[in-house]
């Protein structure tokens, strides 16, 4: 489901210099030949090659390009069906096993949905940036902002997970403590009255 | 006992809490018997929740048993007696096999020694062969010092809703164990800044926010920053829980413990640490 931006770390008004300056720094980083002793991680190195490979080859078809976000692909309208219903049912590798497949990553369809993924799965900065996205392209749509700001309402306030508040460090709250005084000077009146000779 | 999955026992009915001990005694006990004594070093709070979660869900009836524990040794010990006491066993062996084979690569000196030792009573499980392609990318991630930290969390999700899903009644808990995998990933790197730091070991957080060792209360500043996404994060573990509509018993009390009071007690007393001992 990965966004070419974002596996490039790149901002998405990025010039085209930014863009290369991103790539040619990870490419440098994840060179296989660091990996040379170990066949495994050279292996997971090549398979990242390959991913940043094609972010970037995508950015670079795709600069000119207008964002044209009116009109999406039969097909691709198929798959944002089918992954609804996959995130509906708690399937969120299907679905984004589907989202991978989508032509158009740059429709608000796609940002929103991944966005919805990476709520349920509990990432913070994925979720608020894609919904947040999703919403300012299509302010309109009232999905997008009630999924937004579900996000906001769940992360954004002074949230206290703890029922029981801060763990009590021993000893008793003042309501007890007084209460519990008051009784001790009741006691030491009713001592008083007995030794004084009262009932 | 390690781990982070742990009750808080303040809150706990004394039967629940009698209940919790006759179940990690039980793992106690098992570990011992399959891999000799010093295994009970193993047991973990994170397993025994797993084993409790599992016969919460399925609502199995537990049987009781006793147990001869070295501590002390002349008393008998109340455990539960449960199938899936094993898959609890297993798992907490995998993760010290994990962290035998961390010590090969990184130590130096005596404990590298001691770790070849110890290489050779690794078990070589089942879980190994499943967990490989997560433990690679873990690994990987280590290496080329990824910088955003939910993404190492989310590989170690996903390698303990692998490992989870390998016992048939937590499948319907995935989700939630995988978000509890990413929490107890977060968590353990937060706790663990300043020995990082000083060890120069690879922590996605110093990544993160630069090795900046020189502006004041560094890691306050972490933690602070940080508190946003763990509470997010445990806020969709009690969500995703309370989906799972669990029958009363007194498994599901303690699941309830430790998912109300054990994960959000635990989060505040480490992002809320402040200056450690130097």
């Amino acid at each position: 489901m990965k966004d070419p931006y974002e596996v490039l770390g790149v901002s998405r008004n990025a010039t085209k210099e930014e863009i290369r300056d991103a790539y040619r720094e990870l490419i440098k980083k994840y060179h296989p030949d660091k990996f040379r002793d170990n066949p495994d991680m050279k292996a997971l190195a090549e398979e990242k090659i390959k991913e940043v490979n094609e972010a970037y080859k995508y950015l670079l078809d795709n600069f000119d390009k207008p964002s044209d976000t009116s009109d999406v692909s039969n097909e691709d309208q198929n798959i944002f069906q089918q992954a609804r219903q996959k995130i509906d049912a708690g399937d969120y590798y299907g679905a984004e096993d589907l989202l991978v497949k989508v032509s158009d990553k740059s429709n608000p369809e796609w940002y929103f949905l991944s966005g919805l993924i990476y709520f349920r799965q509990g990432w913070y900065d994925k979720a608020e940036n894609y919904l947040k996205y999703a919403h300012e392209a299509r302010p309109d749509n009232k999905e997008y902002e009630n999924v937004y700001k579900e996000f906001l309402r769940v992360s954004r306030r002074n949230y206290d997970p703890t029922m029981a508040g801060p763990a009590q460090g021993g000893g008793m709250s003042d309501e007890a403590g007084a209460c519990l005084s008051c009784c001790a000077a009741l006691a030491c009146t009713d001592i008083c009255c007995h030794c004084m000779g009262g009932i | 006992m390690i781990g982070y999955l742990k009750p808080d026992v303040n809150e706990l009915k004394v039967k629940e809490l009698r209940l919790y001990n006759a179940y990690y005694c039980g793992i106690c006990t098992g570990l011992s018997k399959k891999y000799g004594p010093i295994a009970r070093l193993l047991l973990s709070y994170d397993s025994t929740f797993f084993v409790i979660l599992s016969d919460a869900l399925s609502g199995t009836q537990y049987q009781f048993g006793k147990a001869r524990c070295p501590l002390p040794p002349f008393q008998k010990k109340n455990i539960v007696k449960s199938e899936d006491l094993k898959f609890g066993m297993e798992i907490s062996k995998f993760f010290s096999d994990l962290k035998i084979d961390d010590l090969k690569r990184d130590s130096r000196g005596f404990v590298h020694i001691l770790s070849l030792f110890l290489f050779h009573f690794r078990s070589n499980d089942e879980f190994r062969k499943i967990c490989k392609p997560y433990t690679d990318r873990i690994l990987f991630a280590e290496i080329s010092e990824e910088s955003n930290p939910e993404e190492v969390a989310d590989l170690f999700g996903r390698f303990s809703e692998v490992m989870a899903n390998s016992l048939p009644n937590l499948k319907r808990a995935s989700t939630m164990i995988y978000l509890m995998g990413k929490w107890i990933y977060l968590i353990d790197a937060l706790d663990d800044l300043e020995k990082d730091s000083q060890k120069r070991n690879y922590n996605p957080f110093l990544v993160k926010y630069g090795y900046d060792f020189d502006t004041p209360d560094f890691f306050v500043k972490i933690r602070e920053e940080e508190k946003s996404p763990i509470n997010f994060l445990v806020f969709r573990i009690q969500e995703e829980y309370e989906k799972l509509k669990i029958s009363p018993s007194i498994n599901r009390n303690l699941v309830e413990n430790v998912i109300f009071h054990g994960l959000p007690g635990i989060s505040t007393k480490i992002l809320d640490k402040r200056m450690m001992k130097k």
